[in-house]
């Protein structure tokens, strides 16, 4: 371990301080404002509450319409996050294995898709969903979103699958399995923590997209979380301290999510900008 | 056909879904796009063909260079700020040895919230001026203006919320890169008498350089498709001092109903995406060499 | 009926010829070795044999019936990989259990197989284990308990001892030998090491840019190489090699002028052709072939290393003419570095190779 000079540690110590004081200190603020009336936030935002009532958060609840915002964002996630990791999985197979002749043709697609601006789609793909009446239908949304997702996310699992070595294919092929034989048995298992990995961050992306949801999911009834709540902030600006209690319901799952699964997280952000 | 050739073909099934997916959420409808750029839609009634003329009108509208203007501004402040915060937060954690993952997710944290939410609390919460925390200090310290609403502030501000969100990632990654300079290159550096600058300076850096140049590109893309909080917290507006070339293509299609206009600014934004997409192909070519 | 015979066989990868059209024939029962160095294509040679390389043309041929397009397991061949290839995932029992499942064999019948298997090779006591649970030995165990549950026409080794230590190697080595004894079996092992090829094989074929350049029973290649490259390759240390050419030649016999070990003529009895006076040839003798002798009857040479191993030294010594040489001796003498000795090369054991490297 190289000996660091204690006086830049203890500068080290002010700076990582003060970033810590910034990331966290708007955060902060939602907490103690979600518990505050409108008046007394007006009066000291900074100031603490004097009760934790939880009238905003009931408020919030309704206003948000947050009872139909938690299932169609959780069918929304589930459904992207289902489709990504399988399509994913299975398209990362024989990119990874370099089975197919025009592998090289696909992977160049796949990475150059991670660059194209979702407005380069988005104008067509509204006005058909809009003709065919899939406005507001949180499946077909899915399949949106997946599809953004699904080139980072393939190259992820492509470098997972690398890891597993070819010998295990090869033992396999001469046991007499077929290529989704071999998948099956050989490379999903051995695939699961990359799956997982994907998983995470495309739910995460999910729940937190904005362009696309709140594109293709207009209508009351089609709200996610995260769209209910700008529905609500907007139209009730004035009463702050339930608008904080909002962002609280939408913060507190995805915060709480993320600390249980940090290892997952930071891994998977990772993963395709860092080589080796 | 051999069988071992056949072996090889049933492996095209297992790509399918993914690219059909793909194809068509993502290529046809970028095709027909291209397409667009050339007509007049409002969606609804039939397109007419309108060769160049949208690209004219838009080569024509101040608005259209003031977005492209600052997609430029917006893209030089974040391959400076946030990456320059990012390397030195992330050397620093490098000292930290027991707290570093503490100190990882926390700076973590306004990544991983929704846009919305972070753009409502800066806005509502922070920025405000009748209810917000500068609105306070206004009225009991220093008369501040409001930063949103002013047309020289604007852009920084909300560039400086969305880098409040983002540079986290940046130092994440880039701590992940550090840590994966061999021991042995610091140790040997260290035994000639290296102090600390000197070390970052000619063992660290170039060992993460190929991160760093990834993440240059990942930003340099991303800012020229940025939208959600430009649009969250200011429109576009003050007099289009926001004005982004992602928030123009989206006036253009969903309030005035121009499609042909808003898929001709998709065309920029893509030309710009490709330069930068050509580097990041060019930076992962032994993905496509192995 | 030859159990594999290969005809005509040739490899190209994009435009590079892997391997060389080449014919060869097992017969059943065989343990052949193929050998050769990093590169010369012994392991893509095995691997078109077992099915996971396609042909590029000519046949492959198990029992008569023509196998060159079909997959692995309609070829009725099993092989033991370098890294084992075990699935870390499944159990020792699963593993060995995987073939027999994929074909459809019922679980009993399965079990009982696999029951089998793991009784030959010692295993019954870790088939509920998973494979990182094991030692390097057992792991390989386990990977040819794989093979042989199949029972196979053919089993196929790639290079199975190269991952394991020297001590483990050896132990190996002798399962090996002792499983193909038991099992009466056809077997191809690849290796680069030719101490396991020498101590293996019932014939080896030594392989060199996608050519056969010798196949032969340990012993003839060793007596009777056919050309430089299987003189060198086969034999540690390495064959001696020295410039040379042809004095004087007899019905069975040669004589040849080595201008870098002392003046005079030497006698070669190993000739199988009669090449012409005065032909510059390559005169090659092993380090075991060279005898010591008196002042009067051999040349001098000095010693430069001296490397003691125990019961066998080498002595790699230097004559006045510029000769290096090695020589092995098997009694100890009190030999520092820099003593003179004097050595005789024996007539039965000089080879002669032309200088495009064929034996003479």
């Amino acid at each position: 371990m190289i000996r660091t000079d204690p006086r830049p540690a203890l500068l080290a110590r002010l700076l990582l301080g003060l970033m810590v004081l910034v990331s966290l200190a708007p955060l902060l603020l939602v907490a103690i404002n979600a518990f505050k009336s409108h008046a007394d936030i007006v009066e000291n935002p900074l100031s603490l509450p004097h009760s934790l009532a939880s009238m905003n958060f009931k408020a919030a609840w309704i206003g948000g319409n947050f009872s139909v915002g938690v299932v169609n964002s959780v069918l929304l996630t589930g459904t992207t996050v289902l489709v990504t990791v399988v399509f994913g999985a299975l398209a990362a197979f024989p990119l990874a294995r370099r089975r197919i002749v025009i592998w090289k043709l696909v992977t160049l697609y796949f990475l150059c898709s991670v660059t194209v601006p979702i407005q380069l789609f988005l104008f067509p793909m509204y006005f058909l969903y809009a003709r065919l009446g899939l406005i507001g239908n949180v499946f077909a949304t899915a399949l949106i979103i997946a599809a953004i997702n699904l080139p980072l996310s393939i190259m992820l699992l492509r470098t997972y699958i690398l890891t597993i070595p070819t010998e295990l294919d090869d033992a396999a092929f001469i046991d007499g399995a077929s290529p989704w034989q071999t998948f099956r048995y050989v490379i999903l298992p051995l695939m699961k923590p990359g799956c997982v990995t994907v998983a995470v961050i495309v739910s995460l992306n999910t729940w937190n997209e904005f362009l696309i949801t709140s594109t293709f999911q207009q209508g009351d009834a089609g709200f996610t979380m995260t769209l209910g709540y700008h529905a609500m902030a907007g139209a009730m600006s004035p009463d702050l301290g339930i608008m904080m209690a909002g962002a609280c319901i939408v913060i507190v799952p995805i915060i709480a999510f993320f600390l249980f699964l940090q290892r997952l997280f930071v891994d998977g952000m990772t993963a395709g900008a860092v080589k080796g | 056909m051999s069988q071992i050739a056949e072996r090889d073909r049933s492996y095209l099934f297992f790509a399918l879904p993914a690219l059909g997916l793909s194809l068509c959420v993502i290529l046809v409808p970028a095709l027909l796009t291209v397409v667009l750029a050339f007509t007049d839609w409002d969606g609804v009634s039939m397109p007419v063909w309108l060769g160049l003329e949208n690209f004219r009108d838009l080569l024509n509208d101040i608005t259209f260079w003031r977005a492209i203007f600052n997609n430029v501004k917006w893209t030089i402040i974040f391959l400076t700020v946030p990456m320059a915060i990012a390397l030195v937060v992330a050397s620093l954690l490098l000292t930290r040895r027991r707290s570093q993952s503490v100190y990882q997710s926390i700076f973590l944290l306004p990544y991983i919230l929704s846009p919305i939410a972070n753009a409502s609390i800066w806005s509502n919460m922070i920025f405000d001026q009748r209810s917000g925390v500068l609105g306070y200090f206004s009225r009991h310290l220093l008369a501040l203006h409001d930063p949103l609403g002013h047309v020289s502030t604007a852009l920084y501000t909300v560039a400086s919320v969305d880098i409040w969100h983002f540079w986290g990632y940046l130092a994440v990654v880039f701590f992940a890169a550090m840590r994966q300079v061999p021991t042995e290159q610091l140790e040997a550096a260290y035994l000639e008498g290296a102090g600390g600058w000197q070390i970052f300076r000619h063992i660290t850096l170039p060992n993460i350089l190929p991160t760093i140049a990834l993440m240059f590109v990942m930003v340099t893309i991303f800012s020229f498709l940025t939208f959600d909080y430009v649009f969250l917290m200011t429109g576009g507006g003050p007099a289009h001092s926001t004005e982004l070339l992602s928030t123009l293509a989206y006036g253009f299609a969903f309030r005035s109903f121009e499609v042909g206009k808003a898929t001709a600014v998709a065309l920029f934004m893509s030309v710009f995406g490709l330069m930068a997409a050509y580097a990041y192909v060019w930076m992962s070519r032994e993905s496509l060499q192995q | 009926m030859a159990t594999l015979e290969l005809q005509n066989i040739e490899k190209h990868f994009d435009s590079v010829r892997v391997i060389q059209p080449l014919d060869l024939s097992v017969v059943h029962g065989e343990f052949v070795v193929f050998v050769g160095p990093s590169g010369c294509g012994k392991s893509t040679l095995l691997r078109m044999i077992a099915g996971l390389e396609s042909v590029s043309s000519g046949t492959i041929s198990i029992d008569g019936k023509n196998v060159t397009n079909l997959p692995p397991v309609h070829r009725n061949v099993a092989m033991v990989f370098q890294n084992y290839a075990l699935y870390p995932h499944m159990t020792v029992e699963e593993n060995i259990d995987f073939g027999l499942r994929i074909a459809g064999m019922p679980k009993a019948q399965r079990r009982e197989k696999v029951m089998e298997a793991a009784r030959i090779l010692k295993l019954e006591a870790y088939l509920a284990r998973k494979p990182k649970a094991l030692s390097g030995g057992q792991r390989q165990r386990v990977a040819i308990g794989r093979a042989i549950v199949k029972k196979p026409k053919l089993f196929l080794f790639d290079e199975p001892l190269s991952n394991l230590d020297a001590e483990l190697r050896f132990q190996t080595r002798l399962e090996i030998a002792k499983l193909h004894q038991d099992l009466d079996a056809t077997m191809i092992f690849v290796t680069h090491d030719q101490v396991e090829a020498m101590t293996l094989a019932d014939r080896i074929v030594v392989l060199r840019d996608g050519r056969i350049e010798q196949v032969g029973t340990p012993m003839q290649i060793y007596d009777d190489p056919a050309n430089v490259f299987v003189a060198g390759f086969i034999g540690s240390p390495k064959m001696n090699f020295l410039d040379a050419n042809i004095t004087a030649v007899c019905a069975d016999r040669a004589w040849v002028k080595i201008p870098t070990l002392a003046p005079g003529d030497y006698e070669c009895r190993t000739l199988r052709s009669r090449p012409a006076v005065g032909t510059e040839i390559t005169v090659g003798v092993r380090s075991e072939h060279i005898d010591e002798s008196s002042s009067v009857l051999g040349f001098p040479a000095q010693i430069s290393i001296l490397e003691r191993l125990g019961s066998v030294s080498y002595a790699h010594v230097e004559t006045s003419h510029g000769a290096r040489l090695s020589i092995e001796r098997r009694v100890q003498r009190g030999d520092q570095v820099g003593n003179i000795i004097y050595l005789q090369l024996m007539p039965e054991r000089i080879f002669a190779f032309a200088k495009t490297g064929e034996r003479l």
